[in-house]
């Protein structure tokens, strides 16, 4: 006697969706993507606080280098940091305005960019800082500790830090040239 | 349109969104979602909003579409279902209502893929209003 196959039933069909939902859970509780939100817990810096400091690998249009840059807040010159990822199309359509910035003001304020390594790579980070001619310090934030330790809830974000160390803007999203002129007038003066 | 055939129909838009909420959940940003500084997914799904108690929001959608897929798609006693998927229309419109208000006046940016969805929410509403007796 030929056996009777069991057929694709409604319940069958009703609990594909929750048996997803319930897989993507598991999936995130294993392993969780990396978060490009404050997490708790982690102490970040605001405007008035002191910038932490921090050592990362050098990154220029040819790749990551082995060259560490280390980053000493209290340096006693005022130092603009801009935290970018490659993808960030707001960093690409900021990248002429801190171009512009860099040429009337490289010469008296340390220019830092800072890649995050979200979702990208190296080689990708090094085609953008070639495609948009980058000439200061950039460094390479894999696993986005820089990126957390000074509380960067998406790109672009960018610090403006006094002499002293201390944290005098924070702005994120796109900026219009002059307000970013206006605060590093404000810091030089 | 039958009310068999609009449960289908809910069932099928229900997956839909559930699909693309976990794609927003778990994927990267996809480039062409950013076109200019108001309609772009990276400003949303960067914001602080895109979270809720350590949750990202689009998990909620997805949690929500699951439900609604799977009751659609139950074959359990027709009332209770009806019931429920009305109910959860409710809830899902309301949901989608406070979402498109956080996008438009707290982050003042809109991500096309979220509206997809919530344009599928919308639809599940829609059916299960329309059609289903």
């Amino acid at each position: 006697m030929p056996k009777k196959r069991k057929r694709f039933s409604g319940t069958h069909l009703a609990l594909i969706p929750v048996a997803l939902l319930a897989v993507i859970i598991i999936y995130l509780t294993v392993a969780p993507p990396p978060d490009l939100t404050t997490k708790t817990g982690v102490q970040t810096v605001e405007q008035g606080g002191l910038a932490p400091p921090f050592t990362l690998n050098k990154i220029d249009g040819n790749g990551l280098r082995s060259e560490r840059f280390e980053f000493s807040p209290a340096s006693g010159r005022v130092v603009f940091m801009d935290f970018l990822h490659e993808w960030c199309p707001h960093c690409g359509n900021m990248a002429p305005i801190i171009e512009r910035l860099y040429s009337n003001y490289g010469g008296r304020v340390v220019f830092i960019s800072v890649a995050g390594g979200y979702q990208t790579s190296p080689e990708k980070t090094a085609d953008f800082i070639r495609k948009h001619n980058i000439r200061w310090t950039v460094v390479y934030d894999p696993q986005l500790e820089v990126f957390n330790k000074y509380g960067v809830r998406g790109t672009p974000t960018y610090f403006i830090i006094g002499p002293d160390g201390r944290v005098l803007a924070k702005l994120e999203g796109e900026q219009p040239y002059e307000r970013l002129a206006q605060e590093l007038e404000r810091a030089l003066s | 349109m039958h009310t068999k055939h609009a449960l289908m129909v809910v069932g099928l838009l229900g997956f839909a969104g559930l699909a693309l909420s976990l794609y927003l959940t778990v994927a990267p940003n996809p480039g062409f979602c950013d076109i200019t500084s108001f309609v772009s997914c990276d400003r949303v799904l960067t914001s602080p909003y895109a979270r809720l108690l350590g949750i990202p929001t689009s998990l909620y959608g997805a949690a929500w579409f699951a439900a609604t897929s799977t009751a659609a798609f139950l074959p359990v006693e027709r009332r209770a279902v009806l019931g429920f998927i009305k109910g959860w229309s409710v809830l899902g419109l309301v949901g989608v209502g406070a979402l498109v208000y956080v996008e438009l006046v707290l982050i003042n940016a809109v991500c096309l893929l979220c509206t997809v969805a919530h344009m599928l929410a919308i639809l599940v509403a829609a059916t299960t209003f329309l059609f289903i007796r």
